[in-house]
């Protein structure tokens, strides 16, 4: 095994221990470009990210350069890095000198960079595209094929930790409310037990019962299930 | 004698992190394991609170019955590894001495044609999942390698498990779903049988349980008796 592709697992594992402990959104993604500076052909790299409001923003790069080219596509709304949140697909960028009739606010831009190709590739999860990792080049010319999908992966890695960790972050995961709603699916299901053997009905039958139940005395359906497998209520 | 298995190929690892991402609401997270872990079968099960103790996924019918033994029993290798957030290896399960933490299990998956049974927590922060457990048709263990590789794809599926209790919150009016593994018909069961007994549900659980386990039989299988008053429990 080469050097370069220790390095990769190495990143793929710091990348996916961020997965298993509580880690900062921002520190993670700043070890993510300055890996792939270092390990992929590529000078510099900057990550566009969708903030939880929807709005883009340069998350983090290795470089001023790349941060200034982030920010540009931005103010000009226009650019493969923006593109590819946009597309939900790659856009490679073999020569920026050549990018004048596909993106043509971007272009003096690009050539004022410095830079000489780019690779932006989408961070998605399915239909979730929540940014771009970006990596940018001094030479003309593709990314390898092996560097491309590689770099998908990163970027799918360091997707789904986002994604994931802004799902803790959201209130909804209050574990109480969880485990209520969780509770009285189960109560739920008691209680047409126990109206089926009171009642001697079936199953779907006992449900109807205890529905309405709930519905003509405005009730919540768990808190009427609730009330009749403790006894506090016969039906 | 214990024989290293194949669990070190990056690229299984790679792939089955890839197949965990793509992962949608319904599709199946064991094959990422078996894979990546290079082992016979797999199942993945929430236990306990606050998501209640059902099987989500199973690689064969013998992954499955691995689970629905520690869930009606209430004791095994999985149990223990979501208490203590540890893998729980044991390389042959046939072995005099092993699993004697957890008798009433060890007799029952000693009873079925395997040989190494690894058992890995699953959990998101503070909040308990379930477990994973993997298994082997021959005694063997896991590499070290192989231990990190499942416990990254674990923390992967934790998260995706509990996105998709919470997408299942929408409307917690209701029962609960009725997939393959659904334990539906036992909390039906328990209402039943409080109902006959004038007993709380959860006491109504404990005597299907001492039923299932002094007939020899699944809670499952006792349950469905029940439901379709077969069985019918009086004071």
């Amino acid at each position: 095994m080469s050097t370069r592709e220790d390095q990769l697992l190495r990143t793929v594992a710091t990348l996916a221990d961020s997965l298993v402990d509580d880690f900062d959104v921002v520190d993670v993604l700043q070890l993510l470009v300055e890996e792939c500076a270092t390990i992929f052909d590529a000078t510099a790299a900057g990550i566009l990210l969708r903030s939880p409001t929807g709005q883009l923003e340069v998350i983090v790069s290795t470089s001023e350069r790349s941060e200034l080219i982030g920010l540009m596509q931005l103010r000009a709304g226009e650019g493969p890095c923006v593109e590819a949140v946009e597309s939900g697909r790659v856009v490679s960028v073999r020569d920026l000198k050549h990018v004048q009739d596909r993106w043509p606010k971007f272009a003096a831009d690009a050539r004022r960079s410095g830079f000489a190709a780019l690779h932006a590739i989408p961070m998605r999860l399915r239909d979730a595209v929540i940014g771009s990792l970006n990596l940018f080049r001094d030479r003309v010319g593709e990314l390898n094929g092996i560097d491309a999908a590689a770099a998908k992966t990163l970027a799918d890695i360091a997707t789904i930790s986002i994604l994931q960790q802004r799902l803790i972050d959201e209130s909804l995961i209050a574990q109480g409310q969880l485990q209520r709603a969780l509770d009285s699916r189960v109560i739920i299901e008691q209680a047409k037990g126990y109206i089926s053997q009171s009642r001697s009905l079936d199953m779907d039958s006992a449900f109807q019962l205890i529905r309405a139940y709930a519905r003509t005395n405005q009730s919540r359906l768990s808190e009427v299930a609730s009330d009749i497998v403790s006894g506090k209520l016969a039906l | 004698m214990d024989a290293a298995l194949p669990g070190d190929d990056r690229h299984a690892f790679s792939d089955a992190l890839s197949r965990l991402a793509a992962a949608g609401p319904g599709d199946d997270l064991c094959a990422a394991f078996v894979g990546a872990a290079g082992v016979s079968g797999a199942a993945i099960s929430t236990l306990g609170r606050p998501l209640g103790s059902q099987t989500v996924c199973a690689s064969n019918s013998l992954g499955a019955r691995i689970d629905e033994i520690q869930i009606d029993l209430g004791e095994g290798p999985c149990w223990e590894a979501l208490r203590t957030r540890l893998p729980v290896l044991e390389s042959d399960i046939q072995r005099e001495g092993s699993g004697l933490r957890w008798p009433g299990a060890g007799e029952a998956l000693r009873a079925l044609d395997i040989g190494g049974l690894f058992a890995f927590p699953l959990f998101v922060g503070d909040l308990s999942v379930g477990s994973v457990d993997l298994y082997t048709h021959e005694p063997g263990s896991l590499s070290q390698g192989a231990v990190e590789d499942v416990t990254v794809l674990a923390a992967v599926a934790s998260r995706h498990i509990l996105r998709r209790a919470l997408d299942l919150l929408e409307d917690t009016e209701e029962g609960m779903d009725d997939g393959p593994y659904s334990r539906r018909e036992v909390h039906q069961a328990s209402g039943m049988v409080a109902a006959q007994l004038a007993i709380a549900p959860d006491d109504a659980m404990l005597v299907l349980r001492g039923r299932a386990f002094s007939s020899g039989r699944s809670v499952g299988a006792i349950a469905a008796d029940v439901v379709a008053r077969r069985l019918t429990f009086t004071r």
